[in-house]
């Protein structure tokens, strides 16, 4: 008798799980969905090597760094090395810009002078502006040329070695950690993300816009935040009014329009909505992995996307565009070529996004490039 | 001038003649039997940026070598010396020019080589990729004319150089020839004769920024967790037959030293700490390498696990130093909220130096302190000495130099019996890098 309960409360379950799976859109969804033009990219190396561990002057291919780049107009593009910051030249030449490998602090001046304790992400801001965060000493430095050609380091805001939360003049501004997210709008205007806190830089002056920690949408000053350990750069600006921030543990990319000053989220959890396994589709319904959401954010002006990764998705990259997440790429299956088609390379961490839609992503001791293939352009 | 302004000028000549004298006069006791001169500092130009200091010592005389100038964009970096006597006491009034060529010279090496001083170093002359030079500066301070000792396709950086007591130095860099990875090469200059008559030798597969000491019958050549002996005839064996000698996951810079007819590498392992407790504890550890390119440490730590667990410089022999996490007495893997801080609030990150001053092996290190759960800044100096078979003078590590900077990059160089010269870079509070030195002296037992 038992074993004929058994037989039947066994027959139950199979048959209310078949029905599940049946009703539920989210298991017939596609897990991760290639966006169509996956063929149409190139990966190529950009700078440093996979087999190179330490940072040595020289061609582009032997000892540059990988880190968060930005690009000036002229063709040169500088990199967040930690303790100083490298211009990868035109002409494929590395050299150190400012700061000092392997000597950290905080001290401004002539490069021979600055020094920088945690040079994270940087930020482009014209053709002779670079903004830093050095998250390090909690500080929002500026590199500018000068008539000379030389570099100068100074510091815009926070207090070298300090971390708390502080807005007010430039100078007595406090960050908190993790401070590790720039970036700088068409008026030169800087925005950061430390802790869950989104700043704003302006004419020297550091000013809260959100509310601080929490999963919550709306009005700019009311909006919270939930990214501790972010990763580098989840703040992105998109050329027309709005900012993007990868939102980890929210599980989602929000965007913050800074004319409605408003939060909505574009792809991801909404912050009452459930969690689940990581998938592509449209772009609210689609998930994060749930071990963490995005840790890198950036904006492609040229092509028009928000691409983001996920943590704990390996090098897989995000692209959200019209309403829809999908994956940038690599395509599916283990991966061990660096470079060539984009669907068919190890993927990586993004880390710049140039003015000719060209993607470059870190990861493996060095830098790569996903360019368009020209004929397609 | 006016009275008041000649006044001015002259006490501002009288400092900086006082910034670059002796070692001060005053001495520290910082052990028992172990002594430290105050730091002194190298001759200062306005711009200040002397990085990568390197020292030998030869015939009662000690020469420091540095990067003299920024060698970044736009900078100029040279070689200069300077000479000491066995005291410390500066013997040049104005630094040696060593090359001061077009473009950037940095990353010199220096070693006694029976009659003079081999100087090596990276040159970025031809504005593309570095070479190496070399020069001699003989004892009365004067230097020869540098020459290409490596160049050619890749570039060719970082050299160090060690001499074997009687008639051959082995100069080692890292070289880009492959076009794919540097490997570590080899050349010997023999003291009566002529570099140019070798051709560089593979000396490690595979390797970036390497170490080189004698051992008494061998050169130690290490970089990261490879060793290898090369013999007076370049015929090179690797060590712990081409194994790791630790395995551990991260290693920093290593120091190769000799002492006690054996070879002995340093290295800092795990030099960052995990934000979330998955990673090792950063140690300085040390291992042997015997005549025959065995090293009787192999093996010993096997895992992380056991370099984490608590007090493990105290209960793993060949452990200088190690963290120890703050408020857990195992190891703290994936523990609740990730890395919280250490007992010290400092970790082990940086190069290591170690020499043999003839009656304890001097170790010398960085600690960082701890930022947050990501991030190290603000380096200090420490001290312990080694003794044969792996037992210590000093029961604890001793910290020799701290300060509101940095102090980072420490070398060391054997000088008369129990002595051993120090130097290292120190970041000033108002920007730029100098270097300092100073001279450890042991007492006999």
């Amino acid at each position: 008798m038992s074993a004929f309960r058994m037989l039947c409360a066994a027959s139950v379950l199979v048959s209310l799980f078949v029905a599940n799976v049946a009703v539920c859109p989210a298991a017939s969804r596609q897990k991760y969905i290639l966006v169509e033009d996956v063929d149409q990219w190139q990966v190529d190396s950009y700078c440093g090597s996979r087999a190179v561990r330490h940072f040595l002057q020289g061609p582009k291919l032997e000892g540059a760094r990988p880190g968060i780049m930005t690009f000036d107009g002229q063709g040169n593009a500088y990199v967040a090395c930690g303790t100083f910051v490298q211009i990868v030249t035109r002409s494929g030449q590395v050299r150190i810009l400012a700061g000092a490998p392997g000597v950290s602090g905080a001290t401004d001046g002539a490069p021979w002078q600055a020094t920088f304790t945690d040079a994270a992400v940087i930020e482009s801001a014209g053709d002779d502006t670079l903004y830093v965060v050095d998250s390090g000493s909690f500080t929002l430095r500026k590199i500018e040329k000068r008539p000379g050609g030389q570099w100068y380091t100074q510091t815009v805001a926070g207090v070298p070695g300090r971390q708390g939360h502080r807005d007010g003049p430039g100078k007595q501004a406090l960050f908190t950690t993790p401070f590790d997210s720039l970036a700088v709008d068409e008026k030169g205007v800087v925005y950061t993300l430390d802790g869950n806190w989104l700043r704003k830089v302006e004419n020297g002056v550091v000013t809260t816009l959100n509310g601080g920690t929490g999963r919550r949408n709306g009005p700019l000053k009311q909006a919270r935040f939930d990214r501790i350990m972010g990763g580098l750069q989840c703040l992105a600006y998109d050329g027309k009014g709005a900012l993007y921030v990868g939102d980890r543990w929210g599980m989602a990319v929000r965007k913050v329009d800074l004319k409605k000053r408003l939060v909505t989220t574009v792809a991801g959890c909404l912050p009452d909505a459930k969690k689940g396994r990581p998938t592509d589709g449209p772009a609210l319904d689609a998930r994060f992995h749930p071990g963490g959401g995005p840790v890198a954010v950036f904006y492609n002006r040229t092509y028009d996307f928000v691409l983001c990764r996920s943590a704990d998705e390996g090098g897989r990259i995000r692209r959200i565009s019209g309403g829809w997440m999908k994956t940038f790429g690599p395509g599916p299956g283990k991966k061990t070529a660096l470079v060539g088609p984009w669907r068919d390379c190890v993927g990586g961490n993004p880390c710049g996004v140039d003015a000719g839609g060209n993607v470059y992503i870190r990861g493996a001791g060095c830098i790569r490039v996903i360019s368009k293939k020209a004929k397609n352009r | 001038m006016r009275p008041t302004c000649r006044v001015a000028v002259a006490a501002l000549v009288l400092l900086s003649a006082a910034s670059s004298a002796l070692p001060g006069d005053g001495v520290r006791v910082i052990a028992p039997r172990l002594s430290m001169t105050e730091a002194a500092t190298l001759p200062r130009r306005p711009v200040l940026y002397q990085r990568h200091p390197a020292v030998a010592y030869g015939d009662g005389v000690y020469l420091i070598v540095w990067q003299e100038g920024y060698n970044g964009l736009g900078g100029t970096g040279d070689i200069f010396g300077l000479r000491l006597d066995g005291g410390g006491r500066a013997l040049d009034k104005q630094p040696i020019r060593i090359c001061a060529a077009k473009g950037i010279q940095d990353s010199p090496a220096v070693t006694f080589c029976g009659h003079s001083f081999l100087v090596a170093w990276s040159d970025l002359r031809n504005g593309h990729d570095y070479d190496v030079y070399t020069a001699l500066v003989d004892k009365e301070g004067r230097a020869s004319k540098p020459f290409l000792f490596a160049g050619g396709k890749g570039g060719q950086a970082n050299p160090a150089i060690a001499f074997d007591g009687w008639s051959m130095c082995l100069v080692v860099w890292q070289d880009f020839r492959s076009g794919k990875y540097f490997e570590v090469m080899g050349k010997p200059v023999w003291s009566f004769g002529s570099a140019r008559l070798w051709k560089p030798t593979p000396v490690l597969a595979r390797g970036e920024i390497p170490a080189v000491s004698w051992t008494g019958k061998h050169f130690l050549v290490c970089q990261r967790w490879y060793a290898a002996l090369v013999d007076r005839a370049m015929k090179v064996t690797p060590a712990a037959a081409g194994k790791r000698l630790w395995n551990g996951k991260t290693v920093l810079l290593p120091a190769a030293a000799g002492a006690w007819g054996k070879g002995f590498v340093f290295f800092n392992v795990c030099p960052k700490h995990d934000p979330w407790g998955w990673g090792g504890n950063g140690a300085i550890i040390g291992c042997t390498v015997l005549d025959n390119g065995t090293s009787p440490e192999w093996g010993w730590i096997t895992s992380r696990r056991a370099l984490s667990a608590m007090k493990a410089d105290g209960k793993i022999k060949n452990c200088v130093d190690a963290a120890r996490w703050k408020g857990y007495k195992g190891w703290p893997m994936g523990r609740p909220g990730g890395f919280k801080n250490t007992e010290e609030g400092t970790w082990p990150s940086g190069r290591v130096a170690a020499a043999y001053n003839g009656r304890s092996l001097i170790v010398v290190w960085n600690r960082a302190h701890v930022v947050d759960k990501q991030r190290l800044a603000n380096r200090d100096l420490y001290l312990r000495r080694v003794l044969d078979g792996w037992t210590y003078a000093d029961a604890k590590k001793i910290k020799i130099v701290a300060g509101p900077t940095e102090e980072a990059h420490p070398v060391l160089t054997p000088g008369p019996p129990g002595t051993v010269l120090l130097a290292y870079e120190k970041l000033e509070a108002m920007g730029g890098i100098g270097i300092e030195y100073r001279l450890i002296r042991e007492a006999d037992r």
